[in-house]
């Protein structure tokens, strides 16, 4: 009888540990994914090009001041 | 038997409750650090506003992103020769105007003064030194003249003339646009030579030594939107890590390009009153040598109401001046 109760206590301990510990480590998995630097999959192709169309000038580029009438 | 069931229910129960009240624990943290990450934006927010403040700032985001060029001669020079372009296409459309107006009987005096200093201004743009220290103040307080000018120029003629000459004067005009070729090419070289200096800054970054396409694109047989699409596919094609160290390397080089413009724009703001005032004495003593009584009038009018700002403000503060100057406060207009 007491050995059936203290191993249900057990087994219920276990359980309760390695629900903890998920929780825990799902938690700091969370935390560093989002310190750190966009992931590959983030940096789309569009990022891409924009970055290098801000790198250039079009060649039609002017200076606006308006017009006289 | 019944009390081994009852714990194992009372523990069952425990877990339960544990486990619920450490997911909401978890969802609380969460929502607190966004929270607070809108906090700090808020309060970034907070302190950029002045600045944002167009109608007292004598550099706009536009003139902003035009001067972050100007670290270099090369890209002070391509920002002069475009900002003389504008105006040579203002005078010959304004002189267009006084033409147009004069036949119709109307008394251009006025308009025909704006115009001189205009070309005053002109003139000024033509002797700027793209290599000089100040470059970017002069392009700055020149280009804010050259819109001044322009605005008073379409307000006076606005006033003077009637309804249906102003729409009749405006087709008239818009029909004899003027293409200024000879600045549009050597405009394109200047930029085609800015944008050769930036593939191969590029190139670097990347990490890409056969320079084919900058000649391809020097010679003429691509064109700017061949090039880049090259470029993006060359970052594109690269493995992972490398591919996110490129565009930090890229975002990295525009950041510091923004802080550049930014810092430029704070220097222009500090002296903005003292220059305009070299500038205006500049142009009194050019209309006394060619013995222009009612633009040298002008000038010294500007000057005076000028030195009231200087006095106004304390050590020139140039937002302010700008606030108070009529001339800025229509911008561009079109």
């Amino acid at each position: 009888m007491n050995n059936k109760i203290i191993t249900t206590f057990i087994l219920l301990i276990i359980v309760i540990s390695a629900t903890l510990l998920f929780v825990s480590f799902n938690q700091s998995d969370k935390d560093t994914n989002q310190n750190n630097y966009p992931s590959d999959d983030e940096i789309s192709e569009n990022d891409i090009s924009d970055q290098v169309d801000e790198f250039f000038l079009s060649e039609d580029d002017e200076v606006d001041i308006g017009d006289m009438v | 038997m019944k009390k081994i069931m009852g714990l194992i229910i009372v523990l069952m129960l425990m877990i339960s409750i544990s486990s619920l009240a450490f997911a909401e624990e978890a969802e609380e943290n969460s929502g607190e650090g966004s929270e607070f990450e809108e906090t700090n934006e808020n309060s970034e927010n907070e302190t950029e506003e002045p600045e944002v403040n167009e109608t007292e700032d004598p550099v706009d985001n536009e003139t902003e992103d035009e001067i972050r060029i100007m670290n270099n001669s090369l890209g002070a020079e391509i920002r002069l020769l475009q900002l003389e372009k504008a105006i040579t296409r203002n005078l010959l459309k304004g002189e267009m105007a006084v033409d147009v107006l004069k036949g119709l009987g109307y008394n251009t005096t006025d308009l025909e003064t704006i115009l001189d200093e205009l070309e005053l201004v002109l003139d000024q743009v033509k002797n700027a030194n793209p290599g000089a220290n100040d470059s970017v103040e002069v392009f700055v307080g020149l280009k804010l003249d050259s819109i001044n000018l322009t605005k008073q120029f379409r307000d006076n003629s606005r006033e003077l003339v009637k309804d249906s000459d102003y729409k009749s004067l405006k087709e008239q005009i818009k029909g004899n646009v003027t293409d200024l070729e000879n600045y549009s090419k050597k405009i394109r070289n200047r930029i085609k030579q800015f944008n050769r200096n930036q593939m191969h800054k590029l190139y670097g970054i990347i990490g890409y030594g056969n320079s084919s396409f900058v000649k391809e694109y020097m010679n003429g047989t691509m064109n700017l939107t061949q090039v880049k699409l090259q470029l993006n596919k060359m970052v594109n094609m690269r493995e992972k890590e490398k591919k996110q160290e490129i565009f930090s390397h890229m975002k990295k080089e525009m950041i510091q390009n923004k802080a550049f413009g930014n810092a430029l724009a704070n220097k222009v703001k500090s002296n903005f009153t003292e220059r305009k005032q070299e500038r205006l004495q500049e142009r009194l003593e050019r209309a006394n040598e060619t013995g222009n009584e009612k633009l040298m009038e002008k000038i010294q009018e500007k000057i005076q109401e000028n030195q009231n700002n200087m006095g106004n403000n304390g050590q020139g503060n140039s937002a302010g001046e700008k606030g108070n100057d009529n001339e800025n406060s229509g911008g561009k207009g079109k």
